[in-house]
């Protein structure tokens, strides 16, 4: 990707994030309103700060410059059934408990490496019913959904073309970028 | 709706995909016709919300809400219904229905219908079609072959636009083609393995009714170029592919003989027993509830099968109390649908060095090969097949941090993936009906529609005989990780329910004459999906679009004559 795209790219994220309300908020509300799920302020920057390390921004942005937290929330509000929002909520509580137990901190306070180090151990444990496992599986889920739709990946990742004019049926397979 | 006129020379019933065609050839010929449609306008382009937006746009990147799907279990089986086009689709509580046996009856009301939505696919029938009925025993002889409607075909493709290659296929016969859209490798590929090991079956491009090279007939319909969107169910900006709302309705209402009356729910029709023939319509506004009548010297019922029937059995008058032309009892019986339940995948890690490129709006076909000259398994008939094949990205979603996000990337490929669905022929049954609820009634006066029907021992037997020979060919082809589902769907789900007003020779067996005219009453035709004597394996609605011009045609020579 050239320089100067990226640049654009990075400001327009920029742009989004300063007029989310995120920064300004009190405590106890989210940022967008939510019909079902009861999310404090403190648990969204929280959010924000594990999809953001599911997906971090490197040169190019990550989760938290396309605001992929808020459409994990959004989903669940909107998409999921009242027995699964409940079970998000309580998981939430379990990943925050789990993390403290595991390092020693809130996950927002843990280091970069620790918070990884937390992540892999969830996904690679043998239990794969805790209830932190099911938050964690769907914000993550969620958290890829929201980047690999994002208008970033579809645009300079994988050229999505609304209208793509030609189809053509048989190309040689390394003209993949 | 223009002016208070009530007295047209034709109405037509329904806006869809055969009400459109019924609109265009009475329009062209200078009648005065009334299109009414139960559902609200949608006008080409304008009322196509959804086309332009991109995947980042759809607040649930195309996923219903749950609280939306909890309403509406009947709707949210149905493909369509996504965030980008279940504004197109009618809501369970809408127009209910009383299921005598699981029946996901999918709807779409408003100015043009289902051809808004539909699959696109056009192949037409052959006489081991038409023939089937008498060959096998069951339902009632077609009174038309395809010598008799051939020609029709021919006229409704060059219009709508048809692409596909001249395969020289008896039991797919060619037609008007645009260029067919390009096959994968992977299609080729299966296309020459089944060539390859049996002599009687032949993989082709299906037929599809996609712009792939427009004419001048085409643009000047203000059509243009299918441009492999593959978003035809928002309604496409191009008119690439061919919609009553895109082609047969804007082409009519050019004539300046076309007025289209939305929001107009028809009751029944109005039988005068002193004049022995129809003489209009019985309509109540959907928005202001008032009951109004229409008159015309013919009326054309184009309200989908379902709807069809429907109507039909609630018009009584003293001299047909059950219904429409209905003194045998027929109406609303042998109804049938496509099918769908089986599907096989797999995997081909040969053709590793090639991919296509795009989107493609349609895929391969296998025509019907089973029973087609002589009856050769346990069950009647049998089934098309579908054949895609494609290639996705190498997407591993393990691991967290820049490793995930590398990995999202996906710069390699996975190997193919192919897949069929089954397609099969049903048979239509006298025990398979439609019929009026006693006591409920709808919000438009009309009593319910009870649906009886389900699928039968011939249809259990023949997705045993598609595993076995899909898997056959499959395996032969060199695909490995096979994979069957049955699916186990109600009836419905296929969007192809067919018959209960059919076509036959004799008055005493069915509903319509070759011309798709009631037998008891000449002035009105029945040319949707309700006309149908049997069901085939085609996608039907190039049938209908064909039966409704020839009918059509036919009605508009009687008038002139004076006999109508």
């Amino acid at each position: 990707m050239d320089r100067r795209k990226l640049i654009k790219q990075f400001c327009f994220a920029g742009a989004g994030i300063i007029l989310l309300p995120a920064c300004v908020q009190n405590n106890t509300k989210p940022s967008i309103v939510l019909k079902n799920l009861l999310v404090t302020g403190e648990q969204e920057r929280m959010l924000a700060e594990l999809s953001a390390t599911i997906i971090p921004a490197t040169d190019t942005p990550g989760c938290k410059e396309i605001a992929a937290h808020l459409f994990v929330l959004k989903m669940v509000d909107d998409c999921y059934s009242k027995a699964d929002q409940q079970k998000f909520i309580q998981g939430f509580d379990h990943f925050e408990k789990a993390c403290a137990t595991f390092s020693g901190h809130r996950f927002i306070n843990c280091t970069l490496q620790r918070r990884i180090l937390f992540l892999k151990n969830i996904e690679t444990g043998a239990r794969q019913d805790l209830p932190e496992r099911f938050f964690y599986g769907v914000v993550k889920k969620l958290s890829i959904q929201a980047y690999t739709t994002s208008e970033f990946y579809l645009t300079n990742v994988v050229h999505y073309k609304l209208i793509p004019g030609t189809y053509r049926g048989c190309v040689p397979a390394t003209n993949l970028i | 709706m223009s002016g208070t006129n009530k007295t047209f020379d034709v109405i037509v019933i329904g806006s869809g995909m055969s009400g459109g065609w019924a609109a265009k050839e009475f329009a062209e010929h200078g009648l005065k016709t009334l299109v009414l449609e139960r559902g609200r306008d949608v006008r080409h382009l304008k009322d196509y919300p959804t086309t332009n937006m991109f995947p980042w746009e759809f607040e649930h990147r195309g996923q219903v809400p749950f609280e939306t799907q909890q309403a509406n279990p009947i709707a949210s089986r149905c493909y369509i219904f996504k965030e980008d086009a279940m504004h197109f689709v009618v809501k369970d509580n809408v127009h209910p229905y009383t299921q005598e046996k699981p029946f996901d009856w999918i709807r779409g009301y408003q100015v043009g219908g289902k051809s808004l939505l539909w699959a696109r696919q056009t192949q037409r029938w052959s006489d081991f079609d038409f023939e089937g009925p008498a060959r096998d025993g069951y339902a009632v002889d077609w009174p038309i072959r395809y010598s008799d409607i051939a020609p029709w075909y021919s006229y409704v493709e060059k219009f709508a636009g048809i692409a596909g290659n001249h395969d020289g296929l008896p039991n797919l016969p060619d037609g008007e083609f645009l260029p067919a859209r390009e096959m994968s490798c992977i299609e080729k590929y299966f296309q020459e393995s089944v060539a390859k090991h049996y002599h009687d079956r032949h993989v082709i491009a299906a037929r599809c009714a996609h712009l792939t090279t427009p004419l001048q007939i085409h643009l000047d319909q203000g059509r243009a170029q299918c441009q492999n969107r593959t978003l035809c169910q928002r309604g496409c900006p191009f008119g690439g592919y061919f919609s009553s709302n895109a082609s047969t309705l804007p082409w009519a209402m050019k004539t300046g003989n076309l007025t289209i009356r939305p929001h107009s729910v028809v009751q029944s029709v109005i039988y005068d027993d002193s004049k022995g023939k129809v003489t209009g319509v019985r309509v109540m506004d959907d928005q202001t509830s008032e009951v109004l009548e229409f008159s015309a010297r013919v009326i054309f019922v184009n309200a989908g099968a379902f709807n069809t029937n429907l109507m039909l059995l609630n018009s009584t008058s003293r001299r047909f109390p059950d219904g429409l032309a209905n003194d045998h009892g027929i109406l609303g019986k042998y109804v049938a649908f496509h099918n769908y339940r089986a599907r096989i995948s797999a995997t081909y890690e040969g053709l590793a060095d090639s991919t296509s490129e795009g989107r493609s709006p349609t895929y391969a076909y296998l025509p019907r090969f089973r029973n087609l000259y002589k009856q050769e398994t346990d069950f009647l008939r049998g089934y098309a097949v579908t054949f895609a094949g494609g290639r996705s990205r190498n997407v591993n979603t393990g691991g967290v941090g820049t490793d995930l996000k590398n990995q999202l990337a996906g710069r390699t490929l996975m190997p193919w993936h192919v897949s069929s669905q089954m397609m099969g022929e049903t048979i239509p049954k006298k025990a398979s009906t439609l019929s009026l609820h006693p006591t409920k009634k709808d919000k438009w006066g009309v009593p319910e529609l009870v649906v009886d029907i389900a699928y039968d021992d011939n249809d259990e037997k023949m997705i045993i005989d598609f595993f076995e020979q899909m898997t056959d060919m499959y395996t032969k082809a060199g695909f490995t990780g096979i994979k069957t589902v049955d699916s186990k769907q109600a009836p419905g789900l296929d969007i192809h329910e067919m018959g209960g007003c059919r076509m036959g020779h004799d008055p005493k067996t069915s509903m319509l004459n070759k011309w798709n005219q009631l037998h008891g009453c000449k002035n009105v035709f029945v040319t949707d999906g309700a006309a149908m004597s049997s069901t085939a394996t085609q996608n039907p609605s190039l049938t209908y679009m064909a039966l409704t011009a020839r009918a059509a045609d036919y009605a508009i020579r009687q008038m002139k004559q004076g006999f109508l």
